[in-house]
C-alpha cells in the first residue's frame, strides 16, 4: 500500500473528527496510507496573532521537516492536509521562505528549528491526491454506493484558492476539483457564483453579523442554483454555513465535508461518517437518496 | 590593402564663428597639410553655402580628387548636400564623409587649443575612413507595382481604395464570407450617432466595383515570403460550396434550408441557417454553406439548398483552393476583437445569459440585429428597465487581463447607454467606471450629453456580476463615497478590452513584431506611426492598438499614402553600405546567420559542392554590421566599415 | 600627472548615441575633450578586437554606447554588445587592463544631459587610473 505522509491539525482531532476519519478511511479503500506524522505542532495559522511572525514560521516548517522521516519511496516528501487553513500556511510558509530574497530571514527561523530543511516538502491537498494520485476515472470505477445524481454545491471558500499564484491549488474564479470529483461519485455538481466566495471565517468571533451576511448569501445563491446540499473542505467554512442557518432559522440544507460523502459513495461505515454532528440534519436527504437506510 | 593612393580633399568649414569661434581653422588646415598626404586641404566661411559647393567641384575637377572629406557640422545635417554636389561632379558620393566638428567639437568645447587639437583627430579618422571607402551604388531592386491588404474592415477597405485610386491593382482579402468587420456590426457610432451601416455600405460597395480592387473573401493568408518590393503570397481560399458565379443572391436556398446554427454576425444572439448571407448588406452578396453545420455534410443527406437553387448554384464537391500571386506592399489591416468573456471569472464566465458585450449590444441595437433594433435581453426577450455598464471590463486590470487602455469603451458606453435611454424612455441607464477618458473631437460634449441625458455614473469597479432570480446583482464599489453598492439590474454590457485578432503564429509568418499583448509594433511610436521595421509591411486600423473609426480611417490613409509613395518608382533603391562575404575567409560556421536580425544572410554550398558559404541577400540586409563582428575569421565584412578601415581610423584617432 | 590628458576613443551608434552627442552640442553643452567619436551604424558592429586595439595603439580608456535596450534601430543589436562588452571587461584584467577603462552606456538621441556627464565622469575616471602602459 503507498504510503504518504499525514498531517491531520488541530481542528480535525477535536471538532472535525468525520473529516479526518472518512479521509484515513476513504484513502485506504483507494490503496494508500495516510500515515499520520509522528509528532506534530499547530500549523501555525493561529499563531499569526503574536507579535512577531517567528512562530508563524517556525511552526509550519517544523511539520515540514518531520514529513521527510516518512518514505515516499525515494521521492521527495509530499506531505498531505486536509484542512484549508493548514493547507494554505503549509504551502504558503515553504514558499516564502525559500523565496530568493528571504535568505537573511531564512537563516534566522532555521535558528530555531533542530534540524537542517531543503524545503523539498511538498504540501497537497486530500482533493489532489485523488485526483492527481488516484484519478477520477479510477474513483468512478471503486464507487459503491452512486450518489445517485444528488445536487451538491461544492464550496471552496478562500484560504484554497487564494493567493492563487502561491498556491497554484486551482481556477480562483472557477475551481472545478471537488465538483469534478463529485461527478465521478455519481453525484450531479451544481454551477453557482459564490464557490470561492469568504465564509466570514473569524468574523464570527467579534463581528458576528458581518460572517452572518457573508454565509447568508453564500446559502441564498447555492440554494436558488438548486443545490439539495453542500460539500465542503475546511472546518471553519462548515461550522459557519452550517451553525448560521440554524442561528438565523433561514435555511435548512445539510453541509457536509466532502470526505463524508465520499466515504459514503465507497461504502465507509456509518459510525464513521459521524453523521450525527451537524446542526442540520442530513441523514433524512440521504434516505431520501436511498443513501441511507 | 589599397590597390593604388587615393586622391583625397578635405574641405573644413568655418560656419562662421560656430566652428571658428573655437576651433583655429587655419591651423587645423597647416597640420592637416604637414601630417597627411592628401592632395588638397582648404578652409571655407560656408561649406554648404553655393559658393562652399562650387569651391567643392572646381577643387575636385582641378585636382583630379576621387573622395572628398568634408569637416563640419553633423552629417544628419549636411551629408545628403555634400554627396549630391560630389556626385554631380564624377565622384561617387559614399566616398565622400563629413567630420562632425561642430557638435562633437566645436560647440561643447571652451579651450580653443584642445578644441582644436579635437578637431584634427576627428578629421583624421574621416581621411581614413575615406582611404578604405569604395565606390558603392544603391542597389536597385524591381517593385511590383501591386499591394494586398489584409482585412476587410473599415481600414482595410480604405487603405485598399486609396491605393486603387491611385492608379494601382490591389487584393483585398478577408477571413469572412463579407467585407466590413466589426464596423458593419454596429448600431450608430459616437459621437456623432451616425448610422454605421450607412457610412460604411457605399464604401464596401465602392470596393467592391472598383476596377483596381480584387476582393478575395472567406481566404487566409497561408505563407508569405520574399521582401519589400517582391512579395509572394499564397492564400487559401476556403471552400464555399456555391459556385459565386452563379449565385446571385437570393436568398431562396437560405429559405429552404432546415439546419439552424449560432449566427457569428449577431454574436451569438440568434441563430442562421447553414447556408447563409452574413448579413443583408453583405458585399459580395453571395452565400456560403458552413460544413461543420450542413446536415449533408455532417449527415449524408439533405441538399434542400441544391434542389432549390435556380441557378444550379450549389457546389458540393466544392474544395478549398490555393491562390499564389506576387504583390509588392503589404497592408496589415487584421483589426481587433474583443476579449473572451471566459476571461473574466468575477463577471460570470460569459456564462450568464443576460451579461453580453459591447459588440452584442450592438448587434441588439442594431436594426439588423436578433431583435430588430429592439432594446431585449437574451435570456427571455423582457426589455430591460435597468442596465448596468461595466466599462473596463479586462482593460486596465493588469492582475487579471489586459493593462492597457482600451480607448473606444468611454465613448461607445456613453453611446449606448444614450441610445438605451433613446428606446426604453423610463430606462435607467448605470455605467461603472474608473475614469472618462473624452480625449477626442466632440468626446467631451458627447459624454456630457449622456449625463444630461440622466445617465449615471458610479465612479468604482465592479467586484461581481451573478444571477439572483432572472436579476442580475453587480456589486461594486463607489470610490467617491466609499461605499459598496450593489445593483439589480434586468441585464449588464461589459466594455470588455479590445485585443488584437491575429495570433502570435501569424505575426511570425510574416516576421512582423508584436508587443506583449500582440499588437503589431509601429517603426517608430511616434514618427513611423504606420510602418513596420520590417520593409513593405505597413498597418491600418486596429491591429496595432486600439482605435476608434476616424483614427483607424486615417492611419489606412497614411498607410495607403506610403504604398503609393513605395509604387511611385518601379525601381527601389536600397542603402549600399551593407555586408559583404570574403568567399575565400568563410568557412561556413554560420555563426552569422543567427546573428543577423534581418534573415539576410544565408547558407549555400560553394560551386565546387563541398565547401558552405555565406551568401548575403543583399535587399534584405540593412547594414547594421553585426555579422561583421561575430565573424571569427573576418570573413563577414560591412562595405565601408571594414575592419581594417575601423582600425586605420582609431589609430588616426590616437596619433 | 595633474596635466594628463588621456586619449579616449568613443565607439557611439549613429542612430541614438551620435544624436545625443549631437544634441549636447546644439544644446552648447561642455565636456572634455578627449572622446574621439567613431560613429558606427550600430553598436553590435563593434567587434571586442577594436576596443584591444584601441588600447594596443594607445588609448587609455574606451567607450562603447548605443541605444536603451528594446530601442536598437536594428532591432536587436544593442542586445549583442550587452552580452560581448561584460566578457570583453574580464578579459582585461587578465591583460593587465583595468577594466573601468572600458565602459558601455546607452545612451538615447534625446539624453544629451546623461552623455555629457557620462563623457566627463568616464574621462575624469581615466584621469585618476592614469595612463595605460602595456608591454609590447
Amino acid at each position: 500500500m503507498k504510503q504518504l505522509a499525514y498531517y491531520p491539525g488541530c481542528t480535525l482531532y477535536t471538532k472535525s473528527r468525520n473529516l479526518d476519519l472518512c479521509a484515513r478511511e476513504t484513502a485506504k479503500i483507494l490503496g494508500i496510507e495516510l500515515k499520520e506524522l509522528e509528532t506534530w505542532n499547530c500549523c501555525g495559522a493561529i499563531y499569526s496573532t503574536v507579535q512577531d511572525d517567528l512562530a508563524n514560521q517556525v511552526a509550519p516548517i517544523r511539520n515540514l521537516i518531520e514529513a521527510q522521516k516518512i518514505s515516499n519511496n525515494g521521492e521527495s516528501a509530499k506531505l498531505v492536509t486536509l484542512c484549508a487553513a493548514c493547507y494554505n500556511v503549509l504551502k504558503r510558509s515553504n514558499r516564502n521562505l525559500f523565496l530568493p530574497e528571504n535568505v537573511i530571514y531564512r537563516k534566522r527561523i532555521m535558528n530555531y528549528l533542530e534540524t537542517d530543511y531543503d524545503g523539498k516538502t511538498e504540501t497537497v491537498h486530500y482533493l489532489e491526491v485523488l485526483k492527481n494520485d488516484v484519478g477520477f476515472n479510477n474513483l468512478k470505477s471503486r464507487v459503491k454506493n452512486s450518489l445517485n445524481g444528488m445536487k451538491i454545491a461544492s464550496y471552496y471558500g478562500c484560504l484554497m484558492l487564494r493567493p492563487s499564484d502561491e498556491l497554484n491549488f486551482d481556477d480562483p474564479e472557477n475551481p472545478m476539483i471537488m465538483d469534478d470529483m463529485f461527478l465521478a461519485l455519481g453525484a450531479e455538481p451544481v454551477n453557482y457564483a459564490f464557490k470561492a466566495e469568504c465564509c466570514g471565517g473569524y468574523l464570527l468571533v467579534n463581528k458576528p453579523d458581518a460572517a452572518i451576511k457573508c454565509t447568508l448569501i453564500i446559502l441564498e445563491n447555492i440554494i436558488a442554483a438548486g443545490a439539495e446540499c453542500v460539500a465542503t473542505t475546511c472546518p471553519l467554512c462548515q461550522y459557519n454555513l452550517d451553525k448560521f442557518q440554524i442561528q438565523t432559522a433561514k435555511f435548512q440544507i445539510p453541509i457536509f465535508y466532502f470526505t463524508q460523502l465520499l466515504g459514503l459513495s465507497l461504502g465507509v461505515d456509518e459510525k464513521i461518517l459521524n453523521l450525527e454532528n451537524h446542526y442540520v440534519d442530513p441523514k433524512p436527504l440521504l434516505k431520501e437518496k436511498g443513501l441511507l437506510k | 590593402m589599397r590597390s593604388k593612393p587615393k586622391r583625397i580633399g578635405v574641405f573644413v568649414c568655418h560656419c562662421g564663428i560656430n566652428i571658428a569661434g573655437t576651433v583655429n581653422v587655419p591651423e587645423v588646415v597647416k597640420r592637416l597639410k604637414e601630417t597627411t598626404d592628401v592632395i588638397e586641404v582648404i578652409d571655407h566661411q560656408y561649406c554648404c553655402s553655393d559658393p562652399g559647393q562650387n569651391l567643392i567641384k572646381e577643387t575636385i575637377k582641378q585636382k583630379n580628387l576621387d573622395s572628398v572629406v568634408v569637416a563640419c557640422c553633423s552629417p544628419t545635417l549636411h551629408e545628403n548636400t555634400f554627396r549630391k554636389a560630389v556626385a554631380s561632379v564624377g565622384v561617387n558620393p559614399y566616398n565622400c564623409e563629413i567630420a562632425n566638428i561642430r557638435e562633437q567639437c566645436s560647440w561643447v568645447t571652451e579651450d580653443k587649443e584642445k578644441a582644436t587639437e579635437k578637431a584634427v583627430r576627428i578629421i583624421k579618422t574621416i581621411i581614413k575612413k575615406v582611404e578604405y571607402d569604395e565606390p558603392l551604388t544603391p542597389i536597385s531592386i524591381p517593385v511590383t507595382r501591386k499591394a494586398m491588404v489584409i482585412g476587410a474592415g473599415v481600414a482595410g477597405i480604405q487603405a485598399a481604395l486609396d491605393i486603387a485610386n491611385a492608379g494601382y491593382p490591389v487584393i483585398l482579402l478577408d477571413k469572412n464570407p463579407s467585407i466590413g468587420g466589426h464596423m458593419s456590426q454596429l448600431s450608430e457610432t459616437f459621437p456623432t450617432l451616425d448610422c454605421s451601416q450607412c457610412i460604411l455600405t457605399p464604401k464596401m460597395v465602392e470596393a467592391k466595383q472598383h476596377p483596381n480592387i480584387t476582393l478575395l473573401t472567406y481566404a487566409e493568408v497561408e505563407e508569405i515570403s520574399g521582401y519589400i518590393g517582391n512579395f509572394k503570397v499564397k492564400v487559401r481560399q476556403k471552400a464555399k460550396y456555391v459556385d459565386w458565379d452563379k449565385c446571385t443572391g437570393c436568398d431562396i436556398c437560405v429559405g429552404k434550408c432546415p439546419k439552424k446554427a449560432k449566427d457569428e454576425f449577431n454574436q451569438g444572439l440568434s441563430e442562421r441557417k447553414a447556408i447563409y448571407k452574413m448579413f443583408p448588406q453583405a458585399v459580395p452578396n453571395r452565400v456560403v454553406i458552413h460544413r461543420e453545420n450542413c446536415l449533408y455534410f455532417q449527415k449524408g443527406a439533405c441538399r434542400l439548398c441544391e434542389k432549390n437553387c435556380p441557378f444550379g448554384a450549389v457546389k458540393f464537391d466544392d474544395q478549398d483552393q490555393f491562390i499564389e500571386f506576387d504583390v509588392g506592399a503589404i497592408v496589415l489591416a487584421t483589426g481587433y476583437e474583443l476579449l473572451d468573456k471566459k476571461m473574466l471569472g468575477s463577471y460570470g464566465f460569459g456564462k450568464l445569459k443576460n451579461v453580453i458585450d459591447g459588440l452584442q449590444f450592438e448587434r441588439i441595437l442594431s436594426a439588423s440585429g436578433p431583435f430588430m433594433g429592439e432594446v431585449r435581453r437574451p435570456s427571455d426577450g423582457k426589455v430591460p428597465e435597468r442596465i448596468v455598464f461595466v466599462q473596463c471590463a479586462g482593460s486596465r486590470d493588469p492582475e487579471n487581463a489586459m493593462a492597457y487602455c482600451s480607448k473606444i469603451c468611454c465613448m461607445y458606453t456613453a453611446k449606448q447607454a444614450i441610445l438605451y435611454k433613446h428606446r426604453v424612455h423610463n430606462g435607467e441607464a448605470i455605467i461603472f467606471y474608473i475614469d472618462v477618458r473624452t480625449g477626442g473631437k466632440g468626446f467631451e460634449e458627447f459624454y456630457k450629453r449622456a449625463t444630461d441625458e440622466g445617465v449615471l455614473y458610479i465612479r468604482g469597479k465592479v467586484s461581481k456580476i451573478f444571477e439572483k432570480g432572472d436579476k442580475v446583482i453587480v456589486w461594486g464599489a463607489d470610490t467617491l463615497t466609499g461605499k459598496k453598492v450593489e445593483v439589480e439590474a434586468d441585464m449588464v454590457v461589459l466594455a470588455t478590452a479590445m485585443v488584437p485578432s491575429v495570433t502570435k503564429e501569424f505575426a511570425q509568418m510574416l516576421k512582423i513584431t508584436q508587443d506583449e499583448y500582440g499588437w503589431f509594433t509601429e517603426a517608430h511610436p511616434k514618427l513611423r506611426p504606420v510602418e513596420t521595421l520590417a520593409g513593405g509591411f505597413f498597418l491600418a486600423g486596429a491591429c496595432q492598438g486600439p482605435k476608434d473609426i476616424p483614427d483607424a480611417v486615417a492611419q489606412s490613409s497614411g498607410a495607403a499614402s506610403k504604398v503609393i509613395a513605395l509604387f511611385a518608382s518601379d525601381m527601389l533603391e536600397h542603402l549600399p553600405v551593407i555586408a559583404d562575404v570574403n568567399e575565400d575567409l568563410c568557412s561556413g560556421c554560420a555563426v552569422c546567420i543567427d546573428v543577423c536580425p534581418y534573415k539576410a544572410r544565408e547558407l549555400v554550398i560553394a560551386e565546387d559542392g563541398k565547401k558552405r558559404k555565406v551568401k548575403v541577400i543583399e535587399v534584405l540586409c540593412e547594414g547594421c554590421g553585426a555579422c561583421s563582428a561575430a565573424c571569427p575569421v573576418g570573413a563577414a565584412q560591412q562595405k565601408n566599415f571594414k575592419d581594417e578601415q575601423i582600425q586605420e581610423m582609431v589609430k588616426a584617432g590616437l596619433e | 600627472m595633474a596635466d594628463f590628458e588621456p586619449k579616449i576613443i568613443g565607439f557611439i551608434c549613429k542612430w541614438c548615441t551620435s544624436a545625443g552627442a549631437d544634441l549636447a552640442g546644439t544644446s552648447r553643452m561642455t565636456y572634455p575633450p578627449n572622446m574621439i567619436p567613431i560613429t558606427v551604424f550600430c553598436s553590435s558592429r563593434i567587434d571586442p578586437q577594436y576596443i584591444l586595439w584601441a588600447f594596443k595603439n594607445g588609448a587609455d580608456g574606451v567607450f562603447v554606447s548605443g541605444c536603451h535596450p528594446n530601442d536598437c534601430h536594428y532591432q536587436d543589436g544593442n542586445y549583442k554588445t550587452m552580452k560581448r562588452i561584460p566578457i570583453l571587461k574580464n578579459l582585461l584584467k587578465d591583460l593587465g587592463v583595468e577594466s573601468e577603462r572600458l565602459r558601455l552606456e546607452w545612451i538615447s538621441a534625446s539624453e544629451a544631459d546623461k552623455f555629457k556627464k557620462t563623457i566627463t565622469e568616464f574621462t575624469e575616471t581615466i584621469k585618476k587610473l592614469g595612463p595605460l602602459y602595456i608591454k609590447k
